[in-house]
């Protein structure tokens, strides 16, 4: 781990301070992919959550860019957080290079990437797993155990955060809320790709736009979304705040 | 949550299109809801022009009063689901907070006999296609399994409704709907919905509509054709045939 000690209890501390105050979920688990990578020393981390039909789909992502967020889509069909999702333990990969035999198609997409080491940490909800944190390292070797504490922990906010809005734990609540923010999600996406489009640039850069609109105005992330799709004034004055770097980047 | 649940709805919902000796659409999967979560009646409410609702099937007696109302009052849970995008579960209308919540709706619900109402949006992130409001004549909760249930034929009856709106052709031995099902989730497909919207100044619905039309028209799967317009190698222009497809280039990360 990375830091010192004071910046993952100022994590934490932000973190908790949010779920306390009116928020929104899908702002929230980006904030928290983002502290999570900064805190625990890794290159990208990213929640998935299972949907109704037993899909694993990205909640949130440290990064944006296309094929990270592709290597955890691709986990439906193979990797550590299918794994870890079917049997509620972490799972740890030291060394991908070496995994081509567990996960063919994972293995050499993920190194092909850059990375060299995955870790999947279950997030459970009693004797439930209803999704996975995913730490990607770009060099190989397994993180130590005060770092996999605190990826837990990390997991375990976001699960409570899910469950937050009405502060129930009724198990029919949490198939609403789980519902709804996989929905908030694509809701994201749709407006991802229809910024990419009238501003000519990537989706991930898209996703930047958008965020940064959002932080910079106090709005929350998924309003901004739906303005989008809707096609409001927002999108001509977003595609105004593109610098140029936005334009050449990614 | 798995994919047998899914499957097991779709099954159902196909038998109930056999039965009537026809091609399975949304209200199949409507009618098969009803049975799968014991309810009195269900109907199928589908969003039509800018805040138009369109009734599209109703079934059980109690039911179609009901729908009625919803519509013609224009409040109820349906239209909270429908705006909100989210589930609203009503396990008894005329509980104090209820009665507070539709001071007209539900007084005169329950006076038609009907105690309990569970409205699924068929949502699709930013999009609103419909709702699926299942109806019953006593205050009871759904169990776990008849919620997920109900969630996965609200589900269902969406891709129907797209499939309709496509062009594509459901078998009733599960290709079309069933089969591609899955991916409609998925996220690429949304960022080429958007995309696609924007390029054609149409909207979101509009777009996944036109996407699942030519990957079924070009026999190719939605997530394949989402991943080359996103990554620039497709575009959609207003003339639907006006296509080009370039050849894949170096993935950029």
């Amino acid at each position: 781990m990375t830091g010192p000690e004071s910046t993952l209890a100022q994590t934490f501390a932000e973190l908790t301070d949010t779920l306390v105050a009116d928020f929104d979920v899908i702002d929230f688990l980006h904030r928290l992919t983002r502290r999570g990578q900064r805190v625990l020393g890794v290159d990208a981390v990213g929640l998935l959550l299972a949907d109704n039909h037993g899909t694993l789909n990205v909640l949130a992502a440290s990064s944006e860019q296309a094929r990270v967020l592709e290597l955890f889509q691709l986990q439906n069909a193979e990797g550590p957080c299918l794994d870890c999702y079917h049997t509620g333990v972490p799972v740890v990969c030291d060394d991908l290079a070496a995994a081509t035999d567990r996960w063919p198609l994972f293995a050499k997409e993920a190194t092909g990437a850059g990375f060299a080491a995955v870790h999947a940490l279950p997030m459970r909800l009693r004797d439930e797993t209803v999704g996975g944190l995913n730490l990607f390292t770009t060099t190989p070797g397994a993180l130590d155990e005060d770092a996999l504490a605190v990826g837990q922990a990390l997991a375990d906010v976001a699960t409570i955060a899910l469950l937050h809005e009405r502060a129930s734990r009724e198990r029919n609540v949490m198939i609403e809320q789980l519902q709804s923010a996989l929905n908030s999600r694509l809701a994201i996406e749709q407006a991802k790709g229809v910024l990419a489009a009238r501003a000519g640039i990537a989706v991930g850069a898209a996703f930047d736009l958008l965020e940064r609109h959002a932080h910079d105005r106090n709005l929350r992330l998924l309003d901004v979304a739906h303005a989008v799709v809707s096609d409001e004034p927002v999108v001509t004055e977003i595609i105004a705040e593109l610098s140029d770097t936005d334009r050449t980047g990614r | 949550m798995n994919g047998e649940r899914a499957m097991r709805v779709w099954t159902a919902t196909t038998l109930c299109a056999r039965r009537e000796q026809t091609t399975p659409g949304p209200q199949h999967a409507c009618l098969a809801a009803v049975d799968a979560v014991a309810a009195g009646g269900a109907d199928l409410l589908l969003a039509s022009g800018v805040s138009g609702i369109e009734q599209v099937y109703v079934t059980g007696s109690g039911a179609r009063d009901a729908s009625d109302l919803q519509i013609t009052l224009g409040q109820g849970p349906g239209f909270e689901a429908l705006d909100s995008g989210r589930p609203v579960l009503v396990s008894d209308l005329t509980s104090a907070e209820n009665m507070r919540r539709w001071p007209t709706f539900a007084p005169e619900m329950s006076r038609r006999g009907i105690r309990a109402v569970y409205s699924l949006p068929l949502a699709l992130g930013a999009i609103r296609v419909g709702v699926l409001d299942l109806y019953r004549e006593v205050p009871s909760d759904l169990t776990q399994d008849q919620l997920l249930d109900a969630l996965a034929y609200a589900d269902t009856a969406l891709l129907l409704v797209l499939d309709t709106r496509s062009g594509v052709m459901t078998s009733p031995d599960g290709n079309g709907a069933s089969s591609d099902g899955v991916t409609l989730w998925h996220a690429e497909v949304h960022q080429a919905a958007g995309m696609v919207s924007a390029q054609l100044g149409i909207p979101v619905l509009e777009a996944l509509v036109r996407l699942r039309a030519r990957a079924y028209r070009q026999n190719v799967r939605l997530t394949e054709l989402a991943r080359s317009v996103v990554e620039r190698r497709m575009s959609f222009d207003a003339n639907d045939e006006d296509l080009t497809i370039e050849q894949p280039r170096e993935d950029t990360p």
